[in-house]
């Protein structure tokens, strides 16, 4: 039989890693700061992303390290998220952070929701 | 089929049942016709308990709907309730439902079928939310007052002014040592009053506000006055397979809140003028036997199928409701029913917002 690999991590470019570190230094977040990656419902297509910078995980989140940056992934979301490469792109027609989901079925025109 | 709370003091008032989704629910009490008169022109008390009800609670809860629904409902201050649709990510209609702000509860009404439907949307749309649901349709009652007389009646019932309320305002009474939800509404198109309280206390409501004057109404009659006021019901105008500007609920979106699940599509299908069907009202011929998802023919074309037909005549033939293509909609157009031969339906009603050149 052959063996079915599914990408069970998430992972951040040196790019988004530095802008991270960027917002975590100004925003004073401490040693133990990490990025907190999730979802939500809603968004045009049913499932939203949500980012924040926080001082420290929440119980239950799974911790992930990738170009020195922990990430934060509640439980639930990390479902929709296994084998997200998370982005970042800048200069005046940048959008910002940026989420290459190999879950996503379908994107809304914007990309900032998708549906699974 | 599961009694509702009222089962015994509809039987008692001479109740004909048969089966709402799953429930024994009173079509008439031997005199649909009056029954439809009565809430015209007086007072009707109908058991509506079949209806599913759902407590949501938490404070994330109005932020939540408002992202999973096509409405503005947060802000929504406690005493105000809003209708709203769930929509799919294809915008097409998981259920419409009633959100009524009481305390620091959200109590949501569902269609009949769709009560395990939306609890499990909501439940798998939220995360990290402070948001709980109960439902809570089996463990109480729901009956409606209504008509002009409504009022009233109630106020007798409660010994407090309802006067103040405006519609989908609600208010919590305490009523014979129960705690009743009270919400403005109608249901059939006529205005009227839903009562919510636990299933204990369903037949004394019944009793009272039938000592007080109002008259037994069963669903036969409410169908009529629905299908006169073109209100959609799951099942009939809405589904899966339709979205919210198709159903004729296109008063029921937000054009200006932001994403929810599913406005791509919808808002789509506005701007772009690319509503593929909508919602119609029809008169059909009355004593003959026109049911729903017969097919509608304009010069030998399939132009829609009915949705909704009342089994009482009105002044002028049968109330319908129908699904029609958009290049059929149109005021007096006459249809053929398919199946039966010679017989046509006339458009009598077709969206307001169609009339405002939506989609001309």
């Amino acid at each position: 039989m052959p063996e079915t690999i599914t990408p069970l991590s998430i992972h951040i470019t040196e790019k988004a890693a530095k802008k991270v570190m960027q917002f975590a230094v100004k925003d004073s977040k401490g040693d133990e700061f990490g990025l907190r990656v999730g979802v939500k419902g809603g968004g045009c297509s049913g499932l939203t992303y949500t980012l924040s910078v926080e001082s420290g995980p929440q119980d239950d989140d799974k911790i992930i390290e990738d170009q020195g940056i922990r990430l934060f992934v509640p439980k639930k979301s990390f479902v929709f998220l296994a084998g997200t490469e998370l982005d970042f792109s800048d200069g005046l027609n940048g959008k910002g952070f940026t989420f290459n989901n190999p879950n996503a079925k379908s994107t809304c025109g914007c990309g900032t929701s998708f549906s699974v | 089929m599961d009694p509702t709370p009222l089962y015994e003091a509809q039987k008692q008032s001479g109740a004909i049942f048969s089966d709402v989704a799953g429930w024994v629910v009173a079509s008439s009490f031997g005199n649909p016709m009056g029954e439809k008169k009565v809430v015209q022109d007086t007072v009707g008390i109908a058991d509506r308990s079949h209806l599913g009800r759902i407590f949501a609670r938490g404070s994330d809860t109005l932020d939540l709907l408002n992202r999973l629904t096509t409405n503005l409902v947060d802000p929504l201050p406690v005493g105000k309730g809003k209708s709203t649709v769930i929509t799919t990510g294809k915008g097409r209609i998981l259920d419409w439902i009633t959100m009524l702000h009481h305390n620091d509860d959200v109590l949501l009404i569902t269609s009949p079928e769709r009560r395990e439907a939306v609890a499990e949307w909501i439940d798998m749309y939220t995360f990290e939310e402070n948001t709980t649901l109960e439902d809570v349709t089996t463990s109480t009652a729901m009956v409606s007052l209504l008509g002009p007389s409504a009022e009233s009646v109630l106020e007798t019932m409660l010994g407090t002014s309802v006067a103040q309320l405006s519609r989908l305002d609600c208010m919590v009474a305490d009523w014979r040592g129960h705690q009743l939800i009270i919400a403005r509404t109608n249901p059939s198109g006529q205005r009227g009053f839903d009562i919510i309280g636990p299933s204990d206390a369903g037949e004394a409501l019944w009793d009272a506000a039938f000592e007080l004057g109002a008259s037994p109404v069963g669903q036969e009659a409410l169908e009529a006055l629905r299908i006169s006021a073109r209100l959609p019901k799951w099942g009939n105008e809405l589904t899966e397979e339709h979205n919210p500007l198709e159903a004729g609920l296109e008063g029921e979106v937000s054009w200006t809140k932001g994403c929810y699940t599913g406005q791509e599509v919808v808002a789509r299908l506005f701007n772009y003028q690319r509503i593929q069907r909508h919602l119609v009202a029809l008169e059909v011929p009355a004593a003959l036997s026109i049911e729903p998802n017969m097919p509608l023919l304009a010069d030998g074309e399939t132009a829609g199928y009915i949705t909704s037909v009342s089994t009482l005549t009105g002044d002028s033939g049968v109330p319908a409701l129908a699904s029609l293509r958009t290049a059929y909609v149109e005021l007096d157009r006459v249809l053929t029913i398919g199946n039966v031969d010679g017989v046509n339906a006339r458009v009598i009603w077709v969206p307001e917002f169609l009339n405002e050149g939506a989609t001309s």
